[in-house]
């Protein structure tokens, strides 16, 4: 009896304590709503930000087009999706030996005892509510598509204390979008391009080909830069790429074909299919039209904040007659410069080197 | 003519009925697909276009032989495994094999190509390393009769692949390999070329026919142990070159195709419900069902989207409810 009464009590204590709502943190001057729909409040502006698990490429661009993040003492999970490193580029402080572990637990994420820890959204229910219920404060961010850049910078902004440069850098977009879009407003539906953007993976010396959900940056792009993305209504539910088969690639018969790979050079999955006795028949390649997506450290289209430099070079690659004054080096170096205050005339070469060789050969 | 010879001669009708109509299902196969709208494809157009050629037979047929060599193997290795474990819930995914096989693929895929090894060799290694685990587990295990032992040792085999294959999971790059390995533990025959098939088809014909081949030896081994060694039987030698053979074919396979499920264990059920339990027809009969179960599941997730809907999905779906429906009917102990 005795030891039944000290296990209902253990249970009892430890259910009031898991029951108990998160500490509420006092409201203070920077307060924002993240991705996942919660106020996050600071009572000052965060000296310790920690970027966390997977996918922190996204949140960590974000974070580092404020001038606050240089001040701040910052903490990242892995950023290197495969082709190298752009942090330590731009913070140098940053080495790859300081990383947090992708998978570390809500535990291992408090002894960093940072300020503020940025999540991306998909990892509000492994993270965010564990963090809420030791209250630490999280911020999520989703990033996923232009809509979500323009909602969750700003917000982001406010909560390091400096929204007017959020909205600078949503105007610093606009600007670039806004000559796409002047100049493709003309087209006419004939004279848009069938495009095909496909995600290569090799596994055992076997090339497959995947697509991108509707829903997402990659097909908005196509849309953006005056093309027809061919597999646009084809994977509207998916919530991932989806591999298509060659069956598939050939009835849509795009005239472009743009290669993406992140952790590798797209080249490669160029090259595949150049080499391929199977895709010779295909219109794109006839035409030579098979083309490597531009990379620096980082492939340029994907819903990292250098995703405008994959709309901008897409525009110049599709119409070249519309862009021809559009010098897509000269519009990385002042991406960098203007986004993240990259001067040093050395890294700003570095990038554009990288960008040049991932497209040279196409 | 007795009831006997009756009944084997309506046996043989209907297999060749069942090979015929396979046959004419993989025909008709040819002509399905997306290119160059999603359905029935012309056959004229064949004549005077060049990539629908192209298609037909570097694409589709390699694929069409794979899903008929992978649907038959996968079957005949879950009749074997039911039949030398007295078991009707047994599967080629039984001890191990198929955990252990799903285990080594992801390791090579979180590991990355610059291994000299790959990842249908890895999934196979470990898919036969499955095996000999739970084979040897089973030995020091104390409780229970052997089959007993072994149907236990292959739990824990299998729990410990699993719990692994968790592991690389939860380490596996969200942006490629988890992916990957998603996608690898789905199945798909996708990837079909003459070149990836030739090998797989080599072993599993050699594997389909030493089964073939060795289906009196299996009608014996499927009563007791005595019984069998009275007929001039080694039983444990030959339960084992049985099971390893099985293993081999289903190994390989899925060392092409992903993980595929319910092949092996739904259409031994229907073969031996229609054939009755001796391996004489209804091993042929599973071997044949297997391929029509596949290549049918395979034309509907190359052909209902745009993108590919993974094999393992569909075999799973249809599994599931052809399981239900057998084990409600009212006569699903099946004939003798």
């Amino acid at each position: 009896m005795k030891r039944f009464s000290l296990i209902l009590a253990l249970v009892l204590t430890t259910s009031i304590i898991f029951a108990m709502p998160a500490i509420e943190t006092p409201t203070g001057l920077y307060q924002a709503t993240d991705a996942n729909g919660r106020t996050v409040s600071l009572t000052s502006a965060p000296e310790k930000i920690l970027v966390a698990a997977k996918a922190a490429l996204m949140p960590a661009h974000a974070l580092f087009l404020f001038p606050e993040a240089q001040r701040a003492e910052i903490g990242l999970s892995k950023t290197d999706q495969g082709l190298g490193d752009f942090f330590p580029l731009v913070w140098p402080k940053i080495t790859v030996g300081g990383r947090v572990d992708q998978n570390a637990s809500v535990e291992e994420l408090m002894t960093k005892n940072s300020d503020l820890i940025l999540l991306k959204a998909t990892h509000f229910e492994s993270l965010g509510k564990g963090l809420d219920q030791v209250s630490v404060p999280n911020f999520t961010l989703s990033l996923e598509t232009w809509d979500e850049w323009k909602a969750e910078l700003p917000q982001l902004g406010k909560l390091l204390g400096n929204e007017a440069r959020a909205n600078e850098i949503l105007g610093l977009y606009e600007d670039r979008m806004k000559i796409i879009e002047e100049r493709v407003s003309s087209l006419a539906d004939d004279q848009k391009p069938t495009v095909l953007l496909l995600q290569g993976t090799l596994t055992d010396n076997t090339y497959s080909f995947k697509i991108a959900p509707d829903s997402w940056l990659q097909t908005w792009m196509v849309d953006l830069v005056g093309a027809k993305p061919v597999w646009k209504g084809s994977n509207k539910a998916a919530n991932g790429w989806s591999t298509v088969s060659f069956e598939q690639i050939a009835a849509w018969n795009p005239e472009y074909i743009v290669t993406i790979s992140y952790n590798s050079p797209s080249s490669e999955y160029r090259d595949a299919i150049y080499a391929s006795s199977l895709y010779s028949d295909l219109t794109a390649v006839k035409n030579h039209a098979v083309l490597a997506s531009p990379a620096d450290l980082m492939n340029y289209i994907q819903p990292v904040a250098s995703w405008v430099l994959g709309a901008q070079w897409l525009a110049k690659t599709l119409h070249p007659e519309l862009f021809s004054d559009l010098d897509i080096e000269a519009q990385v170096r002042s991406f960098y410069h203007d986004f993240y205050s990259i001067t040093d005339s050395a890294v700003l070469d570095e990038l554009v080197g990288y960008y040049h060789a991932s497209v040279e050969s196409n | 003519m007795t009831d006997y010879q009756a009944q084997k001669r309506r046996q043989t009708l209907h297999l060749r009925l069942l090979f015929a109509l396979t046959l004419l299902f993989a025909l008709l196969s040819l002509f399905l697909g997306r290119y160059p709208k999603a359905g029935f494809t012309a056959p004229s157009l064949f004549f005077h276009d060049r990539l629908a050629r192209t298609i037909l037979i570097n694409v589709r047929l390699p694929r069409i032989i794979l899903a008929l060599a992978a649907g038959a193997v996968l079957s005949a290795s879950g009749f074997t495994f039911q039949l030398l474990f007295s078991n009707p819930l047994v599967e080629p995914g039984f001890l191990g094999v198929s955990q252990g096989a799903a285990f080594g693929a992801a390791l090579m895929i979180v590991l990355g190509q610059s291994r000299v090894a790959s990842v249908q060799l890895s999934a196979m290694v470990f898919g036969i390393l499955g095996l000999i685990f739970s084979y040897f587990l089973a030995q020091r295990f104390r409780f229970g009769g052997s089959l007993l032992r072994l149907v236990l040792a292959g739990i824990a085999v299998s729990a410990f692949f699993s719990s692994g294959l968790g592991v690389i999971k939860l380490v596996a790059e969200p942006t490629k390999d988890l992916q990957d390995i998603t996608f690898w533990m789905m199945g798909g025959l996708w990837n079909a070329s003459w070149k990836s098939i030739i090998p797989t088809i080599i072993v599993t014909i050699g594997a389909l026919l030493f089964l073939y081949l060795n289906r009196f030896t299996l009608n014996l081994l499927s009563v007791d142990e005595k019984s069998a060694f009275s007929l001039g039987l080694n039983p444990k030698r030959q339960r084992i070159i049985l099971l390893v053979v099985a293993t081999i074919g289903t190994t390989f396979t899925i060392s092409v195709t992903g993980l595929i499920g319910w092949v092996g264990l739904i259409t031994p059920h229907i073969a031996r419900k229609t054939f009755g339990s001796e391996a004489k027809a209804a091993l042929p009969a599973s071997m044949i069902m297997g391929s029509f179960f596949l290549l049918l599941c395979d034309g509907l997730g190359r052909t209902a989207l745009a993108t590919e809907i993974p094999i393992g999905l569909l075999t799973s779906l249809f599994g599931a409810v052809v399981f239900v429906i057998i084990l409600s009917s009212k006569s699903q102990g099946g004939k003798a």
